[in-house]
């Protein structure tokens, strides 16, 4: 009874831990939504950053000969100036119509596609073109809205297959063949 | 010059590249009809479909796709009152109105002939220019093309998006993403990461694919989709009346003109053009029935578009150098095919170029004589679900992107691009800029080491040259006109 005690406390207080992250979660991604631009801004400075650095540390040479770190450090310039001048003159919060509608957009469904991508991208090598593009297909056609399943697996298996012939026989594109090997 | 057109007619002619200027036009309307996908997406899309022909019936083809895309971005204005892209966002004003009052077939012949007219012309003028240009061209040294791309760069994002100074950060950020990869010069890899993918730099083609293509397809998995409804075209209405005929040949052939001229100034000419001509054309005819359906609104803007895109052509046939997204994917397909434009492009691959001039006139007829009969056809695209579609669109995208190099690493990139696009869509930067950065930047590194050196390291020799130093003085003036423009209106919105 104790043990049984103790996981659920345990448990509780994980979920409670679990519901502090998502509130700050949920902050941090509403103060991003905010100050979206901003946010934008910053990351380009720090883009214009490495440039610069990496220019330096490439190394700039002397006029007139220039060595491969020169450019960078010229357009890492121009980047970080333009990125603090954009950061300070863009207005701090937008409007509370505009964040709301920020909020209300469907981040989560291009997180979830983003995800799903980036899979079919490590697993495509693997287990080949045919397979995992008619499962993407059929996944992506679900995401967008599409009800049953009839017209999803039909719709997949023409795509996957005219795309086989079309790009892998006839355009010779070396398309994965993973597990199944013609 | 007629000598070499007529040769060049005699190899589009050939079969070969009949076909591919046949199925360019065919599938550039068939997917540029698609709202949010315009040509420089299209063209993204549809490059696979070239890689299996030779190069002058790849860059046919290309030419067939951009020509198609943009009469298919007029067929869903018109029809749909959506814009397939900015540049017939005009034809929506008027096209929608005649379309809702039953005319929409003669909206879509106005259309259709009213870019047949401004190709043709277009094409003459490019006949014209492109050579003399690139004559002058063999001329310049690394110091004009230095200015050369300060001017197209400063230019161009003074009239894109909704503030310069963000466009030239967008321009800023492609030069940085052109660093990545080896060093032109001394051959070192820069930015590389330790990644063996990107010693030869980013592909174009995944970048546009990405920034065009599949940000667009985020964008669309936030919106909440809702039925079109799609105003059906019967084929006896296609047909204009003598007398819309009379009133499509004038603003035609103004559209043309004034669209061949802007479409030479870096920049995105084409929507430019179809704003100035729908202006120009509701001034003349006093404005009375502008915004209600007149066919002059729709034969003008759409004339002008069409031989802007004309236009532009005469700056990358001549000097290899791309001024909008959309040149920019033609010169990557170019490249790809393994010709690079440039001024000697001309004399050394003077068949290729009267080829390609040939097949452009023969596209604009092909698309006449296909669009009239077929716009219910490819109207009838709209009616697939999005759901439907846009997966096939994305999985295209993603063969699109391998196929370049054989490469996962690639698909990869577009991912991450169209995460960029998206964002810079939240924080309203267009990515046209970024692009142009990105395809100009190595060369105008390479011009200004090399006029470095040409000079003995004496800046003030490269601007003090007659053509550098012009252009310069253009490109420095039109900044400052956009900086002090930008801070009077901060301190006029404070005072208000």
């Amino acid at each position: 009874l104790e043990i049984r005690n103790l996981n659920v406390k345990k448990v509780w207080a994980l979920n409670k831990q679990i519901v502090v992250f998502y509130d700050y979660y949920s902050k941090f991604q509403k103060t991003l939504s905010l100050y979206k631009e901003k946010t934008a801004f910053f990351l380009t400075f720090i883009i214009g950053v490495i440039c610069i650095v990496g220019g330096f540390n490439y190394g700039i040479g002397s006029l007139p000969n220039l060595d491969r770190g020169a450019y960078p450090v010229f357009v890492g310039l121009i980047i970080s100036v333009l990125s603090i001048f954009l950061f300070f003159s863009t207005a701090g919060e937008e409007t509370k119509a505009e964040s709301e509608a920020g909020l209300r957009t469907n981040g989560k469904r291009i997180m979830i596609l983003l995800l799903v991508l980036a899979l079919y991208v490590l697993l495509v090598n693997q287990i080949g073109f045919l397979i995992l593009s008619f499962f993407l297909l059929m996944f992506l056609q679900r995401l967008m809205g599409q009800t049953g399943w009839r017209t999803p697996v039909v719709i997949s298996v023409i795509t996957v297959i005219v795309f086989w012939i079309l790009f892998k026989k006839w355009l010779n594109v070396q398309l994965p063949d993973g597990l199944l090997k013609f | 010059m007629l000598n070499a057109l007529f040769g060049g007619f005699q190899t589009a002619f050939s079969m070969s590249n009949l076909f591919a200027c046949f199925i360019g036009c065919v599938m550039g309307t068939l997917v540029g009809v698609l709202p949010g996908l315009g040509p420089v997406g299209t063209m993204g899309l549809l490059l696979p479909f070239t890689y299996a022909l030779d190069p002058t019936g790849a860059i046919v083809m290309m030419a067939g796709i951009y020509y198609g895309s943009m009469y298919g971005g007029s067929t869903t204005s018109i029809l749909l009152k959506v814009p397939g892209e900015a540049a017939s966002m005009v034809t929506c004003f008027d096209g929608y109105e005649m379309a809702k009052k039953g005319r929409a077939g003669a909206a879509l012949a106005a259309a259709a002939i009213g870019s047949w007219i401004a190709g043709t012309l277009g094409l003459v003028g490019l006949m014209i220019f492109a050579p003399s240009l690139a004559k002058l061209a063999l001329a310049f040294g690394p110091p004009e093309y230095i200015a050369i791309t300060v001017f197209g760069l400063v230019l161009l994002s003074n009239l894109t998006g909704t503030s310069p100074v963000r466009s030239y950060l967008a321009a800023a950020l492609g030069l940085f993403l052109g660093c990545i990869g080896m060093d032109n010069i001394s051959g070192l890899p820069r930015f590389t990461f330790g990644s063996m993918n990107l010693v030869s730099g980013l592909e174009i083609v995944p970048l546009i694919m990405g920034l065009y293509g599949v940000a667009e397809i985020f964008a669309f998995l936030e919106e909440s989709q809702e039925e079109r409804e799609i105003i059906p075209v019967r084929y006896r209405e296609l047909y204009p009346t003598r007398e819309e005929l009379k009133r499509i040949l004038p603003p035609s052939l103004r559209g043309s003109v004034l669209g061949f001229l802007i479409g030479l100034i870096p920049g995105p000419a084409v929507v430019i053009a179809s704003l100035m001509s729908y202006k120009v054309e509701r001034r003349i005819s006093k404005g009375s029935e502008f915004g209600k359906g007149a066919i002059e609104g729709v034969a003008g803007p759409e004339s002008a578009n069409n031989s802007a895109t004309a236009g532009a052509m005469v700056p990358l046939l001549a000097l290899g150098i791309p001024f909008a997204p959309a040149t920019a994917m033609l010169i990557s397909g170019f490249m790809i095919h393994g010709i690079a434009p440039g001024p000697l492009f001309i004399t050394q691959h003077s068949a290729m170029f009267w080829t390609i001039i040939a097949s452009m006139y023969i596209g604009n007829v092909v698309l006449l004589v296909l669009n009239l009969p077929l716009v219910g056809v490819f109207a009838s695209i709209l009616r697939v679900k999005s759901a439907i579609l846009m997966p096939i669109v994305l999985l295209l995208c993603m063969v699109g992107a391998f196929g370049i190099n054989n490469s996962i690493f690639d698909i990869g990139v577009m991912l991450v691009f169209g995460v960029i696009g998206y964002l810079f869509n939240k924080i309203q930067l267009d990515p046209s800029p970024l692009v142009v950065g990105f395809i100009l930047g190595p060369q105008f590194e390479t011009a200004m080491r090399q006029s470095l050196v040409m000079m003995g390291g004496d800046v003030a020799g490269i601007i003090f040259r007659p053509i550098s130093g012009t252009l310069l003085l253009i490109a420095f003036l039109s900044l400052a006109f956009t900086i002090t423009k930008y801070f009077l209106q901060k301190r006029y919105s404070n005072v208000c």
